[in-house]
């Protein structure tokens, strides 16, 4: 009788297997999670000044489009062959990962644009607001680029990194060249724009 | 009676044939987990249960931050078990691309000495695969779009019956 269940039992399962019956497979699992949050770059121009300047030069700024304040309007006015001026940025980083300044462009925006290629604009040694020496870096040395109408220049001055919160100045020195042709309604307006990238790693 | 046709009970007895048995057991379990070298700047927490290792990275990633992981897992169960795979998944969704993950494994009979090996690999009761994971965020294709979300990565290791 045993023998028998056996035989049938081997019967059913050759039956089984023959047609191609699926059986599930136990199965177990473990997980790595791993947990981060992404950091933010992000900075804000705060302030604007001007330290010293020739003659009678008139400037004013205002914020950038959307009040976003990466960048910010300057308008020049009274402007004249040789005039020059020293200007601070205040900029603070307002993400939450190390950033250093990467790139300053300088485009146009209105009034005179006959002058904008006369222009010289440079970087002063100093961190201090409106405490900056002679202006030594790019001082002839910004390209002009006319497809886009602006100056830009990649900060490779000595540039620190500026951990999250903190708050840094940034001198500025512009000079119209001595032979700037003469015109007349000769102001100007322009965006002061910066781009940070992060410092780390 | 015959005409009649009463009916009257047959007697009868049965014999029984007894089949007893214990099903194995499938069960893996994460014995250790721990940070290699070199070491984030970030502080990083490491804990594990059974199921799960986790390492929770304080502070903040960035483009270019590195993770190295190790986990150390165990074929406690009754069966021989087989792992193939590791499957990823990544939250938010749109952070997969910013992942460039490598893994090492190392199998060991009994915890104390390993050996370098790769997957597919079978466990045998009470013997141990190591995974060690370089995790390196490194995320171009977003741009800035993962800045600031806070996401998980989570590496699932299926381990599946090895017989028959």
């Amino acid at each position: 009788m045993k023998s028998k269940m056996v035989g049938l039992f081997a019967l059913v399962m050759i039956a089984l297997m023959a047609a191609g019956v699926a059986y599930s497979l136990w199965t177990d699992s473990v997980a790595i999670n791993v947990t981060a949050t992404t950091g933010d770059v992000e900075f804000r121009i705060l302030n604007f000044g001007v330290c010293s300047q020739s003659g009678a030069l008139v400037i004013n700024w205002s914020p950038g489009p959307g009040g976003e304040h990466e960048s910010i309007d300057v308008t020049i006015s009274n402007t004249y062959p040789g005039c020059w001026a020293y200007f601070c940025l205040e900029v603070k980083n307002t993400g939450t990962i190390p950033v250093k300044l990467y790139r300053m462009r300088i485009t146009y925006q209105g009034g005179n644009y006959g002058w904008m290629q006369y222009y010289y604009f440079a970087i002063p040694e100093g961190n201090q607001w409106c405490q900056i020496g002679p202006p030594v870096h790019f001082k002839n040395n910004l390209t002009w680029w006319s497809d886009w109408k602006y100056y830009g220049v990649d900060l490779l001055v000595p540039n620190p990194s500026r951990g999250a919160g903190e708050v840094w100045v940034l001198g500025g020195y512009f000079e119209l060249s001595s032979d700037a042709p003469q015109v007349e309604n000769n102001a100007i307006t322009v965006k002061l724009e910066l781009e940070v990238i992060q410092a780390v790693p | 009676m015959v005409v009649m046709s009463v009916s009257y009970a047959l007697w009868s007895d049965n014999v029984y044939i007894n089949a007893t048995a214990t099903t194995g057991d499938v069960e893996v379990k994460v014995t250790y987990a721990w940070l290699k070298s070199p070491f984030p700047p970030n502080p990083v927490t490491v804990t594990w249960t059974d199921d799960a290792a986790t390492f929770a990275v304080g502070g903040y990633i960035y483009p270019g931050f590195t993770l190295h992981t190790g986990t150390d897992i165990k074929n406690v169960g009754s069966l021989p078990a087989r792992i193939e795979a590791i499957l990823y998944s990544f939250q938010p969704p749109i952070i997969e691309g910013c992942f460039n993950i490598t893994n090492e494994f190392a199998f060991s009979p009994d915890g104390s000495t390993w050996t370098v090996t790769t997957l597919p690999v079978t466990l045998q009761p009470g013997q141990y695969l190591r995974v060690q994971q370089l995790i390196k965020f490194n995320c171009q294709e977003l741009n800035n779009q993962a800045q600031g979300l806070s996401i998980t990565i989570t590496a699932t290791i299926k381990a599946v019956q090895a017989i028959p």
